[in-house]
């Protein structure tokens, strides 16, 4: 314990050095992402008693803490969640908007240039011309149907490697949080805190927060155990669980989130993983993505199908019956689920275009019954102790072979390979079947039937044309579009004002410092003083002898 | 409050990136002359927008249909009238011949009432303006009128193409050589409906009597109940050809002034409001230099330069 004028002198300084030290500190690290600023604490030595009443002793640095404001700095991990989801998701789903809505990449003026060329046909059926030209238009349609479906699987893939950069990002930092937390345990022993570790391990989680939504929860020892989805650990103390991608269970092609624990990898709900790039990227791709790609190969479906069965009414240049003028388009093969314990193998065949929703399906049996779900709105469709024999939404389902066992599943994507499979069958222009009899080079009867087909609302019941199924795609995406903009915006907003409000508590400000270290030296100064005058004090005592 | 230093710079970036990409936004719109750039930047818009594009293309292709059946009817109602012409100076010349006239003078009828037969069977076997035979019906690809003379030899056949001119609205724009009264032009058997003729025939068995130098009075009346026949069946078939061309005139107003009610809604959806989109660009203009302004005179304040 210190005593007297020079003690107390010492207390000063070391106080006023500390004081210097963490404003050093502090400006050093003003640019430092997740930096604190920090303060020494300091309190008054404890007095010595006299009968005279009790004299300070100088005083003592207590500690150096982080100015730190929890809530605040939950609301910055929340929003940047919530922004990189945004905008994960805008920065995909804007590319499907632009696509589709540009005439250059979209189906309208490809319907309509071909729509038309029927027409010429029917105006002048005799003539080579418009018929060579219909075949042009028809492969200008089918190319923009498969250069949509090349962006959308582009798309898709774009996903996938996006997803897996994200993945490794998390693992990553799940595992320097992992190390972080033991660290901070072990130091936490010291009775002082590691501040400059807690920022560390605060800015782990909002980095973690921008790739995944996370929860933390605070534990005794200082750590910090993190959460996703829900409640599925990440980092337990000091350890962590990676992440990974694995093939899904219902759809071997689709890779899905799955976390590792112990030797085995469990898939985690799409539903259940809300924020950060992860949530935003697989909300587009079950949102956006196959809706868009489905919706899209009901048209190519409803086209092709529809053109056939009625080419197939009309007679060609040579008297022959009409072929097939687009290669005829068959449903996607429904997908048993890979845990199925049944050999059964499911076949699908279009029953009508008219019914088509482009909404998926799942089949499923529990011993009982067999379950047919349409999954755009839950609804069961089918329910019977019978596999489903009638037409359910435009197709049919068959046992192509083997049996079903109890708890096997199929997911049914009728209309989802639709838009790659658009192509013209044929190139002789004479084998457009343009005429309702066989034998009249003017007959056009079947080619007017063809033409009206543009205009005839044979999608969603009677109620959609080739054309507004189109428009209503382009507008759901518009939507959606919209709907992750305007959230990213919003969002954005947030972030800067929590990011604000968190820095306003924590962050180094310059001036501030500046004051500080006006302040401390003046202390050192002052303390420095102090001293001299002790020592002048003890000249003064030694003087008198002499 | 008490604001982080760093606060100041990442506030005044974020403004001014703001700024920036509205600009941008902008300078894009006024660049395309367009109010919407992307579907999403007004979904209802966008869409009533394609829908709008999808009708005005229908209707031009309905536009295009209508000049070209009104072609193909103007042509035609002028070969009918020429056939109608034809008809009229054989009429003419029956209504002048008699049984006891000269040889000579009646052979010079039969004379012009060959040539008649034959300027009819050029007409008969007439092309239309995509290069097929007009009177075929949808044998386009074969003379439908084989005989150098005698009654007619028909090898088209009796169909009729239409054309759509509107929604559901289609004109029929040829007629057969032979079909049923008012839609057959040359020829109408017992197979075909109404009264029968065969415009040949009567030309042809009219010249014969008359070069055969014993025709008689039957002969004459004979030819002209044919001719007669014949005259008020090609009226029918002009009345129609033309009433038909009035019906695609009314279509062609309809369509015209649907194509101009679309191409203004369109305008209005899509058409970006010039003026108003040059005083917003000089109003971000204007925000984005404050934000500079501001950024650059923040960023000098110091207390370390007054230390």
């Amino acid at each position: 314990m210190a005593s007297g004028l020079i003690g107390i002198g010492i207390t000063a300084l070391n106080a006023a050095q500390a004081g210097l030290v963490t404003t050093q500190h502090n400006i050093a690290n003003v640019n430092t992402p997740g930096f604190s600023r920090q303060q020494t604490v300091l309190s008054a030595e404890i007095a010595q008693y006299t009968g005279s009443g009790f004299f300070g002793n100088g005083v003592q640095v207590e500690s150096v803490r982080r100015i730190v404001n929890q809530f605040l700095d939950n609301q910055v991990v929340a929003a940047q969640g919530s922004l990189s989801r945004e905008e994960a998701y805008f920065g995909m789903v804007s590319q499907i908007d632009s696509l589709l809505g540009n005439s250059g990449t979209g189906l309208s003026s490809a319907l309509q240039d071909f729509f038309n060329a029927v027409h010429e046909v029917a105006n002048n059926p005799g003539s080579l011309v418009p018929r060579q030209t219909l075949i042009a238009y028809a492969q200008t349609l089918s190319s923009r149907f498969q250069g949509i479906a090349n962006q959308l699987d582009t798309l898709r893939s774009g996903v996938d490697s996006q997803l897996s950069g994200s993945v490794s990002t998390v693992n990553n930092l799940a595992r320097q949080l992992a190390d972080l937390n033991n660290k901070i345990a072990s130091l936490q022993g010291s009775g002082q805190p590691p501040n400059d570790l807690l920022d560390q391990r605060d800015e782990l989680v909002r980095q973690l927060a921008e790739e995944i939504g996370v929860t933390a929860a605070p534990q005794s020892d200082g750590s910090y155990n993190v959460f996703i989805g829900q409640g599925q650990a990440l980092v337990l103390g000091g350890q962590s669980f990676d992440l990974s991608l694995v093939s899904s269970r219902e759809d071997p092609t689709r890779s899905v989130l799955a976390v590792r624990i112990g030797a085995t990898a469990v898939e985690i709900p799409e539903t259940t993983i809300g924020g950060g790039r992860i949530g935003g990227l697989l909300a587009f791709r079950s949102e956006s993505l196959d809706t868009a790609q489905s919706l899209i190969g009901r048209i190519a479906i409803g086209l092709t199908d529809a053109f056939n069965t009625q080419h197939a009414m009309g007679f060609d240049l040579n008297s022959a019956a009409g072929g097939n003028f687009f290669a005829p388009i068959s449903l996607k093969a429904p997908i048993a689920n890979t845990g199925n314990t049944g050999s059964g193998v499911v076949g699908i065949s279009l029953s009508g275009i008219a019914g088509l929703t482009g909404s998926d399906y799942r089949l499923s049996y529990d011993g009982a019954n067999y379950v047919v779900t349409r999954l755009s709105d839950n609804a069961n469709v089918y329910t019977g102790a019978a596999f489903p024999a009638v037409p359910i939404d435009g197709f049919n389902l068959s046992l192509a072979s083997g049996t079903i066992n109890a708890g096997d599943s199929f997911l049914i994507r009728p209309t989802f390979s639709g838009a790659g499979s658009v192509a013209v069958a044929i190139s002789d222009p004479s084998l457009i079947a343009a005429a309702s009899t066989p034998g009249g080079i003017l007959d056009n009867g079947n080619a007017l039937t063809l033409a009206s087909l543009g205009s005839t609302n044979i999608l969603s019941g009677g109620a959609a044309s080739l054309e507004t199924a189109y428009s209503q795609v382009v507008g759901q995406i518009a939507v959606l579009t919209q709907r992750a903009d305007n959230n990213q915006q919003a969002e954005s907003v947030v972030l800067n004002d929590a990011i604000a409000a968190q820095q306003s508590a924590s962050g180094v400000n310059l001036d501030e410092e500046a004051a500080n270290l006006i302040r401390y030296q003046q202390a050192f100064q002052a303390a420095g003083k102090a001293i001299q005058v002790a020592s002048t004090l003890f000249d003064t005592i030694l003087a008198i002898g002499s | 409050m008490r604001i982080a230093s760093t606060t100041f710079f990442t506030q005044s970036l974020a403004a001014m990136q703001k700024q920036q990409a509205d600009l941008a936004y902008t300078s894009r719109q006024i660049g395309a002359n367009k109010r919407i750039l992307e579907p999403s930047d007004d979904p209802i818009g966008a869409t009533q927008a394609l829908q709008i594009s999808q009708s005005l293309a229908l209707q031009r292709t309905y536009q295009s249909n209508q000049t070209k059946a009104d072609n193909a009817l103007k042509l035609q109602e002028t070969v009918l009238s020429d056939i109608s012409d034809i008809i009229a100076t054989v009429r003419n010349i029956a209504a002048e011949a008699t049984p006891t006239l000269d040889t000579s003078v009646n052979s010079q009828y039969a004379d012009q009432v060959l040539g008649a037969y034959r300027s009819l069977l050029a007409d008969a076997n007439g092309l239309d303006q995509d290069g097929f035979r007009m009177f075929a019906g949808f044998d386009g690809n074969t003379q439908p009128f084989a005989q150098a003379s005698g009654p007619s030899v028909y090898a088209g056949d009796t169909g009729q193409r239409s054309v759509e001119i509107g929604p559901g609205r289609r004109i029929v724009v040829n007629n057969p050589g032979e079909g049923a009264g008012g839609v057959g032009v040359f020829l109408n058997t017992a197979a075909d409906a109404g009264a029968d003729f065969d415009v040949f025939g009567v030309l042809d068995a009219f010249a014969t009597a008359l070069n055969s130098g014993a025709i008689t009075q039957t002969d004459i009346d004979n030819a002209i109940a044919g001719l007669n026949t014949i005259a008020a069946n090609l009226e029918q078939v002009q009345t129609s050809v033309s009433t038909r061309r009035v019906e695609i005139n009314q279509a062609i107003e309809t369509t015209t002034a649907l194509i101009n009610q679309h191409e203004d809604a369109l305008g209005r959806i899509e058409q970006l409001d010039q003026a108003e989109a040059i005083v917003r660009l000089q109003v971000q203009q204007t925000a984005l230099e404050a934000a500079q302004q501001s950024y650059v005179q923040v960023a000098g304040l110091s207390l370390f330069n007054f230390l």
